[in-house]
């Protein structure tokens, strides 16, 4: 009994991970290695200001697939971009509300660690409102080079953060749902939000 | 509900019912750590190392206000130290069962060094019976966990997949290790610091380290003393005619084979008494009486 509800569980948080990796794209700016992004929107990707330096990017995808992207969107101080490019692939995510999440809630973040494509790692919210203006969240899992602008999903999958930076080997640090939802209406894709909250 | 939402709400629920008996310690010039809301609500015991001042301690209670407290006294053996609130401020966590607390059992680290709860997350990785801090103090079970000591998390609380109090954490016991200072323990201490301001403890006043006796002493059937490398000016030791190269046997009857015999003869009970020590001294052994003293308290700086 007690075996199959782990086993169980176990069932539920590799789901969680594939639904997330379905978003994830590799952003690649030539000479400076790669970060991970989330596939938003079909055409858009958000990811930190960090992992999109170079104004042109290529992202890929699955088994080798590339596409070219171009900024559309960059701020440094909020460490947030948005990418745009011409073929559409990939399963949209769905955004969750970063705002809702509670600590000791379960988190998981997907991204690119160290290149490995796809890689998770989980754990729970350290602090929901961390940072000085409360829109970042601490989380207990390991985030490390290549995670950064991947997700942070909650238990339904949706995504409620981008993973951001490392706070240790232990802590990371991610900029919540709600701070990135701000981000993209200000550049005038609110009209694309408006819909994603319909679907989440 | 799935199994991943079941544990997520499970853990997130543990989480929010541990907070309400976790408070905001601000003690020190930097970062605030946490502390447990005790006995009636009207006291908080935290972590020692985190009480930098003896005045202008404030604590934020669970509810967002922020209140005045009083250093009613600390142990920086076992780490721990207690204050008074003006009122009682909210209810204690309920006391997990010790004896069924288990390595490998899910365990979550709630602290509040700001303004709402933090928490992570682990396992038990060792839990044992009694064990001896580096400072001399004894803790009544070794509870050794994975948590992520996030800044802040001493003086928080290790509680179990239901929320209920395992131990408090502090990082300033052993460095790199997550530590909990047992309920048993706080209870005990806090009891102790509420009555008295203080824990007492037996003073000798010698250096001392293990050593192998020629032939097992009888009655006792030990096979190591402790040889005595060092004896303080002033001590109780010095005063009762203990001699550097001494190898001490027994305490009031009680065999000295290693450090922690000796740290356990010197209970607070034992300040004032004269007790004899057996020991031998060129090859012969001998007795001597020697009157317990209290061990010094350390020096605290006020800012």
């Amino acid at each position: 009994m007690t075996q199959s509800w782990l086993e169980e569980l176990s069932a539920s948080a590799a789901a969680v991970a594939d639904r997330a990796r379905a978003s994830l794209v590799t952003v690649v700016q030539r000479g400076r290695g790669v970060g991970s992004g989330i596939l938003w929107s079909p055409g858009w990707v958000v990811t930190n200001a960090h992992v999109a330096r170079a104004d042109r990017l290529s992202l890929s995808w699955g088994a080798g697939n590339a596409v070219p992207a171009r900024v559309r969107a960059r701020d440094l101080r909020l460490d947030l971009a948005i990418l745009e490019f011409d073929e559409p692939f990939g399963q949209p995510a769905v955004f969750g509300d970063s705002t809702a999440l509670r600590p000791g809630e379960w988190v998981f973040a997907v991204g690119n660690p160290w290149g490995v494509v796809g890689g998770v790692t989980g754990g729970v919210v350290i602090d929901a409102a961390a940072g000085r203006d409360g829109a970042w969240l601490a989380l207990d899992l390991h985030l490390r080079p290549g995670h950064s602008g991947g997700a942070v999903v909650n238990v339904r999958g949706e995504v409620v953060g981008v993973n951001t930076m490392m706070n240790g080997p232990d802590v990371g640090l991610a900029i919540g749902s709600t701070a990135v939802r701000r981000f993209l209406a200000e550049h005038g894709l609110a009209k694309t939000i408006t819909h994603l909250d319909q679907a989440a | 509900m799935n199994a991943l939402e079941q544990l997520s709400e499970s853990t997130a629920a543990a989480v929010q019912l541990a907070a309400q008996g976790i408070v905001r310690v601000e003690g020190r010039r930097r970062l605030p750590s946490s502390g447990l809301l005790w006995s009636d609500g009207d006291l908080v015991v935290t972590a020692h190392h985190t009480i930098e001042r003896r005045s202008d301690v404030r604590v934020g209670l669970p509810g967002g206000e922020t209140v005045e407290a009083k250093v009613l006294g600390r142990d920086p053996a076992t780490d721990l130290a207690v204050l008074r609130l003006p009122r009682p401020s909210g209810k204690p966590l309920a006391l997990a069962e010790p004896t069924q607390v288990r390595a490998g059992h899910l365990v979550l680290a709630v602290a509040r060094p700001g303004e709402s709860a933090q928490a992570t997350m682990g396992i038990i990785s060792a839990i044992d019976g009694g064990w001896r801090t580096p400072f001399g103090g004894h803790l009544d079970a070794f509870i050794q966990s994975d948590v992520v000591m996030y800044p802040g998390f001493s003086g928080g609380a290790l509680v179990d997949a239901l929320g209920r109090l395992v131990g408090m954490n502090t990082s300033g016991v052993l460095r790199g290790v997550s530590l909990a200072v047992p309920g048993a323990t706080l209870a005990r201490i806090a009891k102790t610091l509420v009555e008295h301001g203080r824990v007492r403890r037996g003073y000798l006043g010698v250096g001392v380290q293990p050593a192998k006796l020629a032939k097992a002493h009888e009655p006792s059937g030990q096979t190591t003393g402790l040889l005595v490398a060092s004896v303080e000016g002033g001590s109780p030791a010095e005063k009762g005619g203990i001699l550097l190269g001494d190898v001490l046997l027994s305490m009031g009857g009680k065999p000295l084979s290693a450090m922690d015999d000796l740290l356990a003869a010197l209970s607070g009970e034992e300040v004032g008494k004269a007790t004899s020590i057996d020991l031998i001294r060129g090859g012969k052994t001998t007795s001597l009486k020697v009157t317990i003293g209290e061990r010094p308290a350390p020096v605290e700086e006020d800012e």
